[in-house]
């Protein structure tokens, strides 16, 4: 028995690994598709081969690297009136500008190409590129140079542009982006000078301050204080007064009364001139909690533009064929039922139809998750998003647009991800409580102790002022998960916000999907039995098939520079196998009934390969040469190496682990049985929509995670507490996902999920050390045993302290290099 | 000590005068993308070479 190995070797373009049966031993530079073979051949071909010397120096931005995708697409729809209406602004001096998605950006080395591309294309006067929205500014001259000319030239080098949804809508988050910034600003700058005014406050509290210069500063604190509520802090306040209208309770309740009450004490008490003021902590909390309420709005509006961009899906474009016969691109939008639409081979479906004729392969893992092709007949559906792997296919168009099955499925996605309740970070909770406990206590302190006289009461009442800080609790939270998240980072594992380590602090369910997940997704011979010579012939037959059970075999046994083989008289009978001539001899390949049907009973050694393959959930193909049963081939989707250690350390975690499958029962169970899974904790057969509804039943109780890869599991992700999409996995689950795991495999997943936990517990102890600090520091000082001056010397150090322990104790464990290479 | 009746109003005026420039420079874009500038910076500017030949090979 003879397995497969393959080489490390890298794509000379995007430099992931190639193939062993793609490598091409008499080239210098190995690609490993033809699309990095293109752009790379039309870079040295105008001089821009600069390109590989920055990309090597520059640190990526995102990391997905994947292989360049040409599609020789034609652009037309980009020049059409519709779109230079919606997206195309015209200058007064003929210039046209537009804005539109770049996909393939990957790091500076893109944008340096991106922008010498005026150098080359006449007519095109500039290109901004924004990496970090993926986002190009194109300007160029009417009557010189096209968008579609342009459009072609970006797509020769592996880049496409897309149209922007809503061009109307991104104008306008920038417009809120530009407010909340200048609020952070105003209130940072407020925060500032309260800070420094306060200082001289506390200070001139020990040492002899005239009245004048106190009440002077204290008027200022106070101006200070009225700024920061009015101007940026607000929203805290429109915010609770909402909440009191609707009668629902919400966090802002309690830091408006306790904005409120500190800047309203503060100028009483100046007014009176008697009494102390607590002016700077509300200006400061005003700004703190301002940060946290940034970074989150941020997230959430990331998430929504990332689940438009999954829109691009389905092709913008279709062939439609008109009745004369002749063939023309038009936009998805304008097809009507019942036109005939043109797909080619490896070209993705535009709509939901049916074939007109012929028998037709589809690729529907992207619906349903099957990783077996689809054997369509004429007259049987055909769905948006299924690509054609054999044959050029004709459908009648039945819906397109948002009615298909894989618009319906981005529905439910943009549904699920809108449902999921946002989570209230901790430390926001806590934050109001805190200060409204701050002025009640030192209220209380100073009318416990006027027994002694105003002059004791009122000390003791500042200290307790001074010692407890809010500080530690409003940053504590924040950093320790800014910490976390750039730790994780380092880990191989991409967390998209910070209320996903919160989401995971308690082990819950885990859902795996099967396809791509725990196997790699990819067709391959795993094992084979027979005549090695048998073999090579069956390789060159099965490169003229375009099944991906002949992809794999003609992979494994027919290397691209062997002498070509003349095959002749081919015949391929769909669901069976496939027959033909190679070099003069009579080659046939299929299943069972196919071979039989030939060569008479199979003997005894071919049946239990047979039927070892078939227990592991591979399918075998039987070999025959010149009328012999010569050998069988077992081709299947390999299991990952880790998958079996993986679901053990994650269940150690105190984790239930499930497995979702498209596939069929006996499939699905064979892996689990592999990985160690029970067949009670199988789910197999399951759509798109099942897998969400199975997500929804378990969605009460505890945390569950879904880790995925494909389309079909979207909706799951979405609706998941946490989604979790694997390397290699489709573009838009990448986008949909909380968290992607950028190392190879599944055993970033192991890291996710302990270092979530440790990031928790983490928090936890810092709020536990910022909160039993306050609390001696405030029994101390209502005792009177701590007297202002100590009490502003411990102020910075418990807030160091409470710095260092979040910056310091979350922590990710590093992947090492052996484990990065892919099996 | 009376110079903090003058220095506390400068000192407030110039974070006023910051804070004016911060606006300024928020409302014309400047912080709208913080990630392509630091590395376009590092491109050399260098002619491609043999421009003429390129746009005929590229067109």
């Amino acid at each position: 028995m003879t397995v497969v190995a393959e080489i490390d070797c890298e794509c000379a373009h995007c430099g992931l690994p190639v193939a062993a049966d793609d490598v091409d031993s008499s080239a210098v530079e190995q690609f490993c598709c033809g699309g990095c073979r293109a752009v790379w051949t039309s870079l040295h071909s105008c001089g821009l081969e600069q390109y590989y010397e920055l990309k090597a120096r520059e640190a990526a931005v995102r990391d997905d690297r994947r292989p360049a995708n040409v599609t020789q697409r034609r652009f037309a729809h980009l020049e059409r009136p519709e779109f230079v209406a919606k997206h195309v602004r015209i200058a007064s001096d003929g210039r046209l500008s537009t804005e539109l998605c770049v996909d393939g950006l990957h790091c500076g080395a893109c944008v340096w190409l991106l922008e010498a591309l005026p150098r080359l294309v006449e007519g095109l006067l500039s290109v901004r590129v924004d990496i970090g929205r993926a986002v190009a500014l194109i300007e160029w001259e009417q009557g010189r140079v096209t968008l579609g000319e342009i459009a072609r030239r970006f797509d020769q080098l592996g880049y496409q542009l897309l149209p922007m949804l809503d061009p109307a809508a991104r104008e306008n988050d920038r417009a809120i982006d530009r407010a909340w910034l200048i609020r952070l600003g105003i209130a940072a700058a407020l925060t500032s000078n309260s800070m420094a005014v306060a200082f001289a406050l506390y200070g001139g509290l020990f040492a002899t301050m005239a009245t004048p210069y106190r009440v002077f500063f204290q008027w200022a604190s106070v101006a200070l204080a009225i700024g920061a509520l009015v101007g940026p802090g607000r929203i805290y306040f429109v915010n609770a007064l909402a909440a009191i209208r609707t009668r629902t309770p919400h966090m802002d309740i309690p830091v408006a009364l306790g904005l409120f009450a500190a800047t309203g004490s503060g100028l009483v008490n100046t007014l009176r001139g008697t009494g102390t003021i607590y002016c700077e902590s509300a200006t400061a909390l005003v700004f703190l909690l301002l940060v946290g309420r940034f970074i989150q709005y941020r997230q959430q509006r990331k998430a929504r533009q990332d689940v438009e961009l999954i829109t691009t899906l389905v092709p913008a474009i279709a062939r439609r064929r008109s009745t004369d016969g002749a063939i023309e691109e038009v936009p998805i939008e304008a097809l009507m039922r019942g036109d005939l639409v043109e797909v080619l081979v490896g070209e993705t479906v535009p709509c939901d139809g049916v074939l007109v004729s012929g028998v037709v392969h589809f690729d529907v893992a992207i619906l349903t998750g099957e990783s077996k092709p689809a054997l369509t007949n004429a007259g049987e559906s055909v769905w948006a998003g299924t690509r054609s792997l054999d044959q050029p296919a004709t459908v009648v168009v039945e819906v397109s647009g948002e009615a298909t099955r894989a618009g319906r499925l981005l529905a439910l996605v943009a549904d699920a991800s809108r449902r999921r309740p946002p989570i209230v970070e901790l430390a926001n909770r806590m934050a109001g409580w805190f200060l409204l406990a701050v002025l009640a206590g030192s209220g209380f302190t100073a009318w416990w102790w006027w027994h002694l006289g105003s002059d004791v009461a009122i000390a003791r009442a500042v200290a307790l002022l001074v010692v407890t800080c809010p500080c530690a609790l409003g940053l504590a939270t924040p950093l320790a998960i800014a910490s976390a998240l750039g730790k994780a980072a380092r880990a191989g594992v991409l967390v998209k916000g910070g209320d996903v380590l919160e989401r995971l602090a308690m082990p819950g369910t885990i859902v795996l999907d099967k396809t791509g997940t725990l196997t790699q997704g990819r067709m391959t011979v795993t094992s084979s039995e027979g005549d090695a010579t048998a073999f090579a012939l069956a390789g060159a037959l099965e490169q003229s098939s375009c099944h991906p059970i002949a992809t794999a075999i003609s992979r494994a046994f027919a290397p691209r520079n062997s002498t070509a083989a003349s095959t002749s008289r081919v015949h391929e009978r769909a669901g069976y196998g496939i027959e033909g001539e190679v070099d003069g001899q009579a080659v046939a390949l299929g299943n069972h009934a196919f071979v039989t049907e030939r060569y008479g009973e199979a003997p005894r050694w071919a049946k239990t390969f047979a039927s070892s393959a078939m227990a592991r959930a591979e399918t075998p193909v039987y070999v025959g040469v010149d009328g012999a049963l010569r050998g069988v081939i077992s081709v299947g989707d390999p299991i990952r190496s880790e998958a079996q250690s993986i679901v053990a350390q994650v269940r150690s975690l105190g984790w239930n682990v499930v497995m979702c499958s498209g596939d069929q029962l006996t499939v699905a169970r064979a892996v689990g049985r592999a990985v160690g899974l029970g067949n009670d904790e199988i789910e197999a057969g399951c759509d798109p929509e099942r897998k969400l509804a199975f997500m929804r039943d378990r969605a009460h109780a505890s945390p569950v995670v879904m880790v995925g890869d494909g389309v079909n599991d979207l909706a799951a992700m979405a609706a998941a507490d946490v989604g979790v999409a694997v390397r290699n996995g489709a573009q838009s689950a990448l986008h949909v996902a909380d968290v992607c795991l950028a190392a190879g495999g599944l055993r970033p997943l192991v890291k996710l999920l302990s270092g979530a936990q440790r990031t928790m517990r983490a928090i936890r102890i810092t709020l536990a050390v910022s909160i039993a600090y306050n609390a001696t520091g405030g029994v101390l000082a209502f005792n009177g045993l701590v007297n202002p001056l100590v009490a502003a010397v411990l102020m910075p150090v418990s807030s160091l302290t409470v710095l260092w322990l979040a910056l310091w104790l979350p922590k990710f464990d590093p992947v090492r290099r052996a484990e990065e290479v892919v099996p | 000590m009376s110079g903090i009746f003058i220095a506390l109003p400068v000192a407030v005026m110039i974070a006023v005068a910051a804070v004016a420039a911060f606006i300024w420079a928020a409302r014309r874009d400047q912080f709208e993308d913080l990630d392509t500038p630091p590395r376009r910076m590092l491109h050399d500017d260098v002619p491609l070479p043999s421009q003429q030949t390129e746009k005929r090979t590229l067109h």
